[in-house]
């Protein structure tokens, strides 16, 4: 019988810090977004670790695998989309392949029934120190705080979230969190919450880091640790890491708690070689990461060390909405980070503008979907379709058709505004007739010309030193665009950074009307004699 | 061989010679071409930004347009990417089956100017002696990646003698236009158009050569805006100038001219 | 508190419901419905990067360098020799070593050059920390990447390769494999219930490179991996 554990007091109070994720909702994205393209340090940062990664990306691949590329992401693509067509038989197979190997297996519908489970397997076993790995799906529920709440000491163990931990501050990549902090604000936390005379060399703010975390280690008597794969056929978990922390987490404390999205499921070990191909260099541009831990039950008897316990929360919170067919594909996701490396969005706007646990491309897109599309109204439009992201993607989740499926929800569901409801579907009818189409061309023509003749008598800039005046007069009245510096209406916002080019005065119409092209017009598949369809 | 052009919106308006250009190079090149003058616009604005009914009304129109037409050939390539890309599946079932296969196969029959030339009609440039002059940059539009077109363009402007290709610094790179992406956040977007304008300031080109109407206005709007005097042509223009079907304007097209 | 109580959450049966319903089938599944076809073959041609006719153990050796790690050739009969000579010129005072036949004679060999040297199972997990250099072996090794496979299972544990700061393995010519899809094709027919608690795939030492990007190694796992690669077994 054992005795009623003594009760666990919480902590003092910690100062309150204002959180980089918690946003006021709706979020509106640009303040924080003009800031960050104003921040010179940031641009650099972020600039150069992103093109860097994204390069080697590239080289990485074509150097071992040329043209197998493609092929590679197709079938990598094809494996995570079989599992998630058929998840429910993959969880079930899993489910009982991972209790055959010990571990206790969790269903957490949300991020309260996730925390709430961790809690009472902390409470249950007296746990009083936490380490913890890097996880996104910890940081999804919140689960840190609510576990310091009780009196469990949480320590983040992977240095850039061992470093975000003391300064109170938020990751802002998937894969390098703090890709946003330079060594002198590492140097300042570590002397101001670990007491340390000041350093900011990297390999010295290291050591300490590491004296100060084995000393964790040796005490804790609880590690967390999210999944990167778990595998059916044999009901394992895998954890793909560089330092070495998740090993330390998964190992040395008596209990140890993986939580784990249902979207990491693949069917069998000979998928993982695959997947094992891909997400490293997708990642980062390694070969492999330096750890790649299968973890199959709990400590088995003829071994020497290892956890007593492994538990497993299986977490829904949101995904079962995102498997619906439609959106589906963004569920293959394996968080290499290749979207955000390749992104020209992120690269100058960084993760913290997002204002959610998931930044970038793929963040973008989730985000709006796990918490309310109306809430982040702004994710699946701050992006210009460009499509790096899709090309970089190592399981081929078609982002930028996503983007599109969102924003057709949001005019769908009214929360696109009515004022960019009415000019777009005014646009699609000037556009829809050809009568209309010539109208509003030559209302377009005449308008802008003429404020661009005005304009430019009333110039507020000076003239700048780069224009000459013209050698030649452009006379040609199909390539004479004029230039407006102060655009009416909506295009007001294109000229406070930018010139808007006026129509030509005569168009591509006009000049095949010149040219004899009465007779062509009604050769082009219409009956009409005027080429009009109605 | 028959070509229908699709002008594009932008391009009728805007950048005219462009498609005078294409008309131009193709009749040279053995097309009989013409142009089904009921078109209007491919309905990518209206699509992107999630409208989809008003999208397929203008989708329906341009497939009945360019039914008789055997090859449909456009200068512009997120135009030509609509078609292909987007057409079949804005008809897909449970919309309309006889609209699903003349999407198809309007799709199977577009094609992107300079996808077309080296693809299809597999000129060999090299042979024609095209001479122009000049040092040229070329900026590779985004949705060039949909279509699966490389390198066609670069090819092409190298066969071109004394043209002098410069290679643009993160050439792959978004320009930050995205239609309405460029005013809806102007500041991101211009945020990437200054650092192509500063790329293409640093290649020291003397014209940029994009056939995208709508990265044009925004890098030629950038680079005017930053006082750096450099032309824009499309591809289109430069083999026209270079075949000797157009004249060629030596002076790069200095910004600031008023009408 | 009824430590027999369910914990907090959702029943299986009720989580796994959902995502049938995601799935838009009729029914939630059961044991009784049919296995979904097979997944995408896993095609060579496409992914496999060492083919079994290349110079093994050079094309290893060449990756486990380039991953950081630092590779030793020897012989199985010079094998204890050489160990030994390795851990003088590390200047590793406590060692712990895999009880393992293949290693045995490098007990007494340390201790008898005044080392001191441990049974990895006699010294346990708390006390690796103070531990300089954990002698391993593998299960297997990995051409393509260069990588080794340390298993806990079949009376070894995890901590040797983790918690001392130099981890030395031992390497055999005949367990490495040309590629990914091999080492893990070979587990085709594992069991969860025979499997080890823990099998990790090791190439490189610890690093991180989350100040600035500079590379730093030996962040929380060894700083150095030493390979001793056996040639001629």
């Amino acid at each position: 019988m054992t005795p009623s554990p003594t009760p666990l007091t919480p902590p003092p109070a910690a100062p309150v810090h204002e959180h980089p994720l918690n946003v006021p909702l709706p979020y509106d994205l640009k303040p924080r977004a003009a800031k960050a393209i104003g921040d010179i340090r940031l641009q650099q940062f972020v600039g150069s670790a992103t093109k860097a990664k994204d390069h080697g990306r590239r080289d990485g691949f074509r150097d071992v695998f040329g043209d197998r590329y493609d092929s590679l992401r197709t079938l990598a693509g094809d494996i995570k989309q079989h599992t998630l067509d058929h998840l429910d038989w993959y969880l079930e197979r899993f489910i009982d392949n991972a209790a055959r190997a010990g571990v206790q297996i969790h269903y957490a519908i949300d991020a309260n029934e996730a925390n709430a489970i961790t809690l009472e397997i902390a409470r249950r076993n007296q746990c009083r120190l936490c380490v913890k790995s890097k996880s996104m799906v910890t940081e999804e529920t919140g689960l840190v705080p609510a576990l310091e709440a009780i009196g469990v000491e949480t320590v983040e163990t992977d240095l850039g979230e061992f470093i975000l931990q003391l300064d109170h501050d938020a990751p802002s990549h998937i894969v390098t969190p703090m890709i946003h902090k330079d060594r002198t604000a590492v140097g300042r936390a570590f002397t101001r919450e670990l007491g340390v005379p000041y350093t900011d060399d990297p390999a010295t703010l290291a050591a300490i880091a590491r004296a100060h975390l084995r000393e964790k280690y040796r005490h804790a008597d609880l590690g967390i640790s999210g999944a990167n794969f778990l595998i059916a056929q044999t009901g394992s978990i895998v954890l793909c890491t560089n330092e070495g922390n998740g090993r330390f987490c998964t190992s040395a404390p008596r209990i140890h708690i993986a939580i784990a999205g249902i979207e990491k499921l693949i069917p069998a070990t000979e998928h993982l070689a695959v997947m094992l191909k891909m997400l490293a260099r997708s990642s980062t541009a390694q070969p492999i990461t330096c750890y790649t831990h299968m973890i199959t039950g709990p400590r088995r008897e003829d071994e020497h060390d290892g956890p007593d316990q492994v538990h497993l929360i299986l977490l829904d919170n949101g995904r079962t909405e995102i498997l619906r067919k439609e959106t589906r594909e963004l569920l293959r996701c394996i968080r290499c980070g290749a979207c955000l490396n390749a992104c020209p969005v992120y690269r100058r706007i960084g993760g913290h503008s997002y204002g959610a646990v998931y930044s970038g491309p793929i963040g973008a897109a989730i985000t709006p979907l796990l918490k309310g599309l109306h809430n982040f109204p702004d994710l699946p439009h701050a992006t210009s379709l460009c499509g790096a992201c899709f090309e970089a993607c190592p399981v081929k989740i078609d982002l930028p058709k996503q983007f599109i499926m969102l924003r057709k929800k949001m005019v769908e569901q009214g929360i696109t505004d009515l004022r960019t409801r009415a000019v777009y579907r005014l646009w699609g009818l000037m556009l829809r007739w050809g009568w209309t189409y010539r109208a509003s061309s030559w209302v377009q023509r005449r308008v802008l010309r003429l404020l661009a003749r005005r304009g430019d008598s009333r110039r507020v800039m000076p003239p700048t030193a780069g224009l000459a005046p013209p050698a030649k007069v452009r006379a040609d009245p199909f390539e004479d665009n004029a230039w407006l510096s102060h655009a009416p209406g909506p295009l007001g916002e294109w000229t406070k950074e930018r010139d808007f080019p006026t129509p030509t005065a005569r168009s591509f119409r006009d000049w095949w009307k010149d040219r004899g092209g009465e007779q062509a017009e009604v050769r082009g598949g219409q009956r009409e004699g005027n080429g009009d369809t109605r | 061989m028959k070509v229908s052009l699709f002008i594009t919106c932008l391009g009728d308006s805007y950048f005219p010679r462009a498609g005078i250009a294409t008309v131009k190079v193709l009749e040279r090149l053995g097309c009989e071409v013409d142009f089904p003058a009921a078109q209007t616009c491919c309905g990518q604005p209206m699509h992107n930004n999630g409208f989809a009914p008003e999208a397929r009304a203008l989708a329906t129109r341009m497939i009945r347009v360019f039914e008789m037409s055997k090859f449909v050939v456009t200068p512009s390539g997120s135009c030509a990417a609509m078609i292909r890309d987007c057409y079949p599946h804005m008809f897909e079932p449970p919309h309309n089956a006889a609209l699903f296969k003349q999407a198809q196969s309007l799709a199977a029959r577009t094609f992107e100017f300079s996808e077309f030339l080296v693809n299809v009609l597999k000129v060999d440039l090299a042979a024609m002696n095209m001479r122009w002059h000049g040092r040229t940059t070329y900026h590779y539009s985004c949705h060039l990646r949909g279509l699966g077109i490389t390198d066609e363009a670069v090819r092409l402007l190298k066969t071109i003698n004394g043209l002098e290709f410069i290679p643009l610094e993160n050439a792959h790179e978004c320009c930050g236009f995205g239609g309405t992406f460029a005013t809806k956040y102007q500041q991101i977007s211009s945020a990437m158009v200054r650092d192509k304008a500063a790329a293409i300031k640093a290649s020291g080109a003397e014209t940029v050569v994009s056939s995208e109407s709508g990265c044009t206005m925004n890098i030629a709007g950038a680079c005017r805006r930053a006082g750096h005097t450099v032309g824009f042509k499309s591809l289109p223009e430069i083999i026209a100038e270079a075949m000797g079907l157009m004249p060629f304007t030596d002076s790069p097209r200095v910004p600031g001219v008023s009408a | 508190m009824n430590v027999n109580a369910p914990f907090p959450g959702t029943s299986r049966g009720a989580f796994v419901a959902r995502v049938s319903a995601a799935l838009e089938r009729k029914a939630p599944i059961t044991p009784a419905d049919a296995a979904p076809p097979p997944p995408a073959t896993v095609n060579e041609s496409v992914v496999r990067v060492v083919g079994a006719g290349e110079d093994l153990p050079d094309v290893f050796a060449k990756r486990a360098a380039a991953a950081g790690m630092m590779v030793h050739k020897t012989t199985g009969a010079a094998l204890t020799d050489d160990l030994v000579a390795l851990v003088d010129s590390l200047a590793a005072g406590r060692v712990a070593i895999q009880d393992r036949d293949s290693l045995a004679g490098v007990l007494s060999a340390l201790r008898h050059r005044g080392r001191k040297a441990d049974l990895g199972g006699t010294v346990d997990f708390a006390a690796l920390y103070d531990v300089d250099a954990g002698i391993t072996d593998v299960q297997a090794a990995i051409a393509e990447t260069g990588s080794l496979v340390c298993s806990s299972g079949s009376g070894r544990g995890r901590g040797l390769s983790l918690v001392p700061p130099l981890h030395i393995a031992v390497v055999w010519c005949s367990q490495i494999v040309p590629d990914l899809v091999d080492y893990w094709a070979s587990h085709a027919g594992s069991l969860p219930q025979t499997l080890p608690s823990s099998i990790v795939l090791i190439t490189g030492p610890s690093k991180t490179a989350d100040i600035e990007g500079v590379l730093i190694t030996g962040v929380h796992g060894p700083r150095e991996v030493h390979v001793m690669l056996v040639l001629d077994a």
